[in-house]
């Protein structure tokens, strides 16, 4: 039986389930095994250097986000007023605006496309070693060679453009990356490009956990195709989604350095997310206080999608398991 | 081929008009010293960003090392693109290299003033060299204190094809309706006037900053000294206005390549090499490089505008600092001394395709640097302490950001010339 | 076995799914073909065709490096940063995992929601700080400090990936050992820690990648060419050549050659192993 990874977050998602004989074993191991169980001090390693290294430097750094500092030399304490200014600030509204449309077009397009080609290949296809190797190449590519490679193909002599006009669409040919409404979509396309192998492969893994005898029942039964996906396939797979949900939405939020390289934000913003304003607030523009609050924000709005997120899988389970 | 600007030099500095550099100091002054108490190694933080070619400091080190045996002069060479947050964040956590590449004045990320304000930058006015260098120099000094050694002097202004003008039956513009004409002339004859790279603020804000050399500063030389003491502002300036109304008058005449918007530093390499664009505003070091990469002949003009002619804009960008927490001062403070020997400041100007402060002054300008077109203007505005790069000695990087990415949302019709001028004032 | 019957329908999507493949690798065949255009202007030629004189040499000049070192010498010091904090991430990262979810009650739902939250943190706040940190110890330019902070730094994504495999890991084999009278060490080493096999390939994988791919972090923390690791030689030859799109298509080749000769003989154990959890 398919069980979740990452459901220590969502514990409602066992909990609905019927209880099996092996979670009751557990239960009761973990109440009743005296003095041989596993010693607390293990998590020592593990909790002093994430806390050395992680929490305690973000923390300390953190204090950057009530103060003006300009990112060099003494600081001085504003209290909440870089806050006040994000949400005061027009300008500040179109980072967010970018960053959730972002964050969304990816998730969805990057979990449906893995989805769809973890499906496709599956394992009657002859060819599918060969081809799961090539949809998982990009995802070794390091992220700033991406980059390179895209920012040729979107060059207005490049690739892309030299295409469109072979085929008598010589119209459609533009600045891809200069373009005020398609430079935030050039970047979703790569960034799909890069990382729907990797949900692909989540995906391929959630599938073969789903014992095959039970789609053939419902087929016996005479469900059709589309039925079985959705009664059976897709909540067998709720564990699969949520990892790549997760994995997708934190990648989609945080990512800058493609964004740096392909377009730097541009033209004129349009295609600035939180992240990269985090970025030229802080090492940019002399305004460290200020965007260090953004990157506040931001981990605010990570959390707060994620619980969602957890939420709602929590919520999709239950009603399929009803 | 060539980087056309680097950050660390993009944003640069400010008139060292009267500074008389030094020629032939520093290494005597060097040997003079006790070298007994000099000894080990230090390290050095510079851009990486010539290629295979050895970087200047690189080169300096590798002289300086076989003239004083025994010592280690080790040159990180840190990509541009990420150099300024790397110092910053080594500096601010109280490490660092013993001596860095740094950018005159104020207005840039790794601008020595700043660093100095922060105590991240060692006051040198003690050292030997110092006294060469004129006490006013602005960029380089806070009150009487000096933090900085100047290296080579860039130029800026307008590179342009000498084969594509004379094919084009034009000459070099001196003002806009000129330029306007020199964009018509290419047009007819298949090619494009002006290459600019759209996508890039640091060549945005150059086109700019050559317009306002033209509509504001060649009128008011001390604009910046007034706008310092709140007597002027960007956006009730006529002159600022007519500066970007005069950019978006080349745009929307057509002077630029097609999605230029979207383009790179490397589609100015590809235009201007290929012959297809006539001119691009930029930085003069990068034109050796590029004349033997695509073997052409290039030059320079100043910037023009509506009102006429601009001149030359240029400084000395590239300042060398010590930290002030050097783990072996007394090495960084002899190759400091190096650096501003003769020999050092000769190896520097070479290496960086830059002209040194003697040759501008003494008229005696290699022709290899391909700047003969401006080499009268620059003396002249030299010798008149005219001559400056504006945005160095704003208070901060975000004034120049400002105008260039607000160049880039004229160029798409996102934004207007009197947006561009308030979001200068709220970044001052 | 009707499931994997090769069926007409099935012969179609095999042939839509090499279409969609085939597209999928356009970008790679262009860094492809890029990479063996000699230099100039025909680089800007038709992106497609195949130029008439190919040639291997943008490799050897890539090989030979940009003015940040050389591609060999980044190769060995990103395989070193990355096999040693992987090993470590491994090794420490299901330990404690393990620790977590087997001891239960509160401690272990605040160390779980703990770890969750540091998934979120922007790291890039602290940056400064654990910059002065690790200069106070000495770590700063040395191998020991990337491993240290590569392995701080993952160490909640690892404990995310581990904790979800753990709770759907049977106890069966723990008990069994346990009536065995063996130690809790002993189980975790001979018992756990195999059965963890899916969720470690996962945690390599994910983390290596990072590691490997990661470029900001060792400039500020290893400083510039002396140990420069693989993509900051990589990045080197952008800011230095700038249009020699040849020359950094064949330095990118080459760098992710053996990631891709590696996939496609770990293909099996990684696909068992992505499952993160999931068991079959």
């Amino acid at each position: 039986m398919a069980i979740v990874a990452g459901e220590s977050s969502a514990g409602a998602v066992q909990e609905r389930r019927p209880p099996e004989g092996g979670r009751r074993d557990r239960l009761r191991l973990r109440r009743g095994d005296g003095p041989r169980r596993v010693p607390w001090v293990w998590i020592l390693p593990g909790l002093v250097v994430a806390v050395a290294i992680q929490f305690y430097p973000v923390l300390s750094g953190s204090y950057y986000a009530f103060t003006s500092w300009s990112g060099i030399g003494p600081s001085h304490w504003v209290g909440l007023k870089n806050f006040s200014a994000i949400f005061s600030n027009s300008q500040a509204l179109g980072p967010l605006v970018h960053t959730l449309e972002l964050g969304f077009a990816f998730v969805i397009i990057a979990n449906v496309l893995g989805l769809a080609l973890a499906v496709g290949l599956g394992n009657a296809l002859r060819t599918r070693n060969f081809l799961r190797a090539l949809f998982f190449a990009p995802v070794v590519l390091t992220p700033l060679a991406t980059s390179y490679i895209w920012a040729y193909i979107f060059q207005y002599t490049g690739p892309l453009n030299n295409v469109l006009s072979a085929l008598g669409l010589g119209s459609l040919q533009q600045a891809w990356l200069g373009s005020p409404t398609w430079a935030l979509w050039t970047i979703l396309v790569v960034l799909v490009w890069q990382n729907a192998g990797l949900s692909m492969v989540i995906y391929l893994a959630g599938l073969q956990a789903i014992p095959s005898e039970l789609d053939e029942a419902a087929a016996v039964d005479g469900a059709s195709a589309a039925y079985r996906f959705r009664r059976v396939t897709l909540p067998m797979l709720m564990p699969a989604i949520l990892i790549n949900l997760t994995l997708t939405m934190i990648y989609a939020l945080r990512v800058f350095d493609q964004i740096l390289a392909l377009t730097n934000g541009g033209p004129f913003g349009a295609s600035d997310t939180l992240a990269t304003a985090v970025w030229k607030q802080t090492f940019v523009n002399d305004n460290y206080g200020y965007g260090a609050a953004l990157a506040l924000l931001l981990t605010v709005m990570v959390l707060l999608i994620a619980a969602a997120q957890w939420g709602l899988v929590g919520w999709f389970n239950r009603r399929a398991s009803a | 081929m060539t980087s056309w600007v680097r950050p660390g030099r993009t944003l640069a500095v400010a008139a060292v008009a009267s500074a008389s550099l030094v020629v032939g100091v520093g290494a005597s002054a060097a040997k003079s010293k006790s070298s007994s108490n000099v000894h080990g190694s230090i390290t050095v933080d510079a851009l990486a960003s010539s290629g295979n070619n050895l970087t200047p400091l690189q080169m300096e080190a590798n002289a300086f090392m076989r003239r004083y045996k025994g010592l280690t002069v080790k040159v990180e060479g840190i990509p541009d693109q990420n150099y300024n947050a790397v110092l910053r964040t080594q500096l601010q956590g109280g490490g660092g290299p013993d001596v860095y590449l740094g950018s005159a004045g104020t207005g840039d990320n790794a601008a020595i003033l700043t660093f100095a304000k922060a105590h991240l930058a060692a006051d040198l006015s003690s050292q030997p060299w110092a006294t060469k260098i004129a006490p006013n120099a602005s960029g380089y000094y806070i009150g009487k204190k000096l933090y900085g050694l100047p290296m080579d002097f860039t130029p800026y202004g307008y590179i342009y094809n000498v084969a594509d003008f004379k094919k084009w039956g034009v000459k070099p513009p001196t003002n806009l309706s000129q330029a306007l004409k020199v964009c018509a002339a290419a047009k007819a004859h298949g090619g494009i006037g002006f290459a600019i790279a759209g996508a890039v603020p640091a060549n945005t804000g150059v086109y700019a900053m050559e317009f306002a050399q033209a509509d504001v500063y060649a009128k008011q030389p001390n604009w910046d000294t007034l706008r310092r003491h709140g007597k002027v502002k960007f956006a009730t300036s006529k002159g600022w206005a007519q500066a970007l109304n005069d950019f978006v008058k080349m745009n929307s005449a057509g002077c630029f390549e097609p999605g230029a918007s979207g383009a790179g530093f490397d589609q100015l390499t590809q235009l201007l090499g290929s012959q297809q664009a006539g001119a691009v505003a930029s930085p003069t070091f990068s034109i050796p490089t590029v004349e033997s990469a695509a073997h052409l002949t290039l030059n320079v003009f100043g910037g023009f505008g509506s009102a006429g002619e601009g001149g030359a804009l240029g400084n000395f960008s590239n300042a060398i600092a010590m930290n002030p927490h050097a783990k072996n001062a007394p090495l960084a403070e002899k190759f400091l001394a190096f650096l501003a020997s003769g020999e050092g400041q000769h190896i520097y100007a070479a290496a960086d395709g830059d002209p040194s402060f003697n040759q501008i002054k003494k008229g005696t300008i290699p022709a290899k640097l391909g700047i003969s077109g401006i080499a009268k203007t620059l003396k002249q505005q030299t010798l008149a302490g005219s001559i400056s790069w504006p945005p160095a000695d704003w208070p901060n990087q975000a004034v120049y950001a400002a105008l260039g990415t607000g160049v880039q949302g004229l160029m798409t019709g996102q934004t207007t010339v009197s947006a561009v001028l308030k979001s200068m004032d709220a970044a001052w | 076995m009707s499931y994997y019957r090769y069926t007409p329908r099935t012969l179609l999507r095999e042939l839509v799914m090499v279409l969609i493949g085939l597209a999928w690798m356009v970008p790679i065949f262009l860094l492809l073909n890029v990479s063996i255009k000699p230099g100039g202007f025909e680089v800007y030629g038709s992106p497609f065709a195949v130029t008439s004189k190919p040639t291997l040499s943008n490799y050897s000049t890539a090989w030979q490096g940009s003015a940040v070192g050389s591609l060999g010498h980044g190769f060995v010091n990103s395989a070193i940063i990355t096999s040693i904090s992987v090993a470590l991430l491994i090794a420490i990262g299901s330990l404690t995992a393990y620790t977590i979810a087997r001891r239960g009650g509160r401690a272990s739902r605040l160390l779980t929601g703990l770890f969750t939250f540091g998934l979120a943190l922007p790291v890039q706040l602290g940056t400064i700080p654990l910059f002065a940190e690790m200069r106070k110890l000495g770590l700063v330019g040395t191998y020991s400090g990337m491993v240290i902070i590569y392995v701080g730094l993952l160490m909640p994504l690892t404990i995310f990936l581990y904790m979800g495999f753990l709770r759907s890991l049977p106890l069966d084999y723990e008990q069994a050992a346990r009536v065995d009278g063996a130690s809790p060490l002993r189980i975790f080493f001979r018992v756990v820690f195999p059965l963890l096999r899916p969720a470690t390939g996962t945690v390599a994988i994910l983390c290596g990648l990072i590691i490997w791919n990661d470029f900001f972090t060792p400039l500020i923390f290893l400083g510039g060419n002396s140990h420069a690791t693989l993509p900051v030689v990589i990045y080197g030859f952008v800011a230095g050549l700038g249009t020699e799109w040849n020359i950094i298509f064949a330095a990118v080749a080459i760098s992710v050659a053996p990631l891709v000769i590696f996939f496609i003989f770990a293909q099996r154990q990684l696909i068992r192993g992505y499952s993160g959890g999931i068991k079959a």
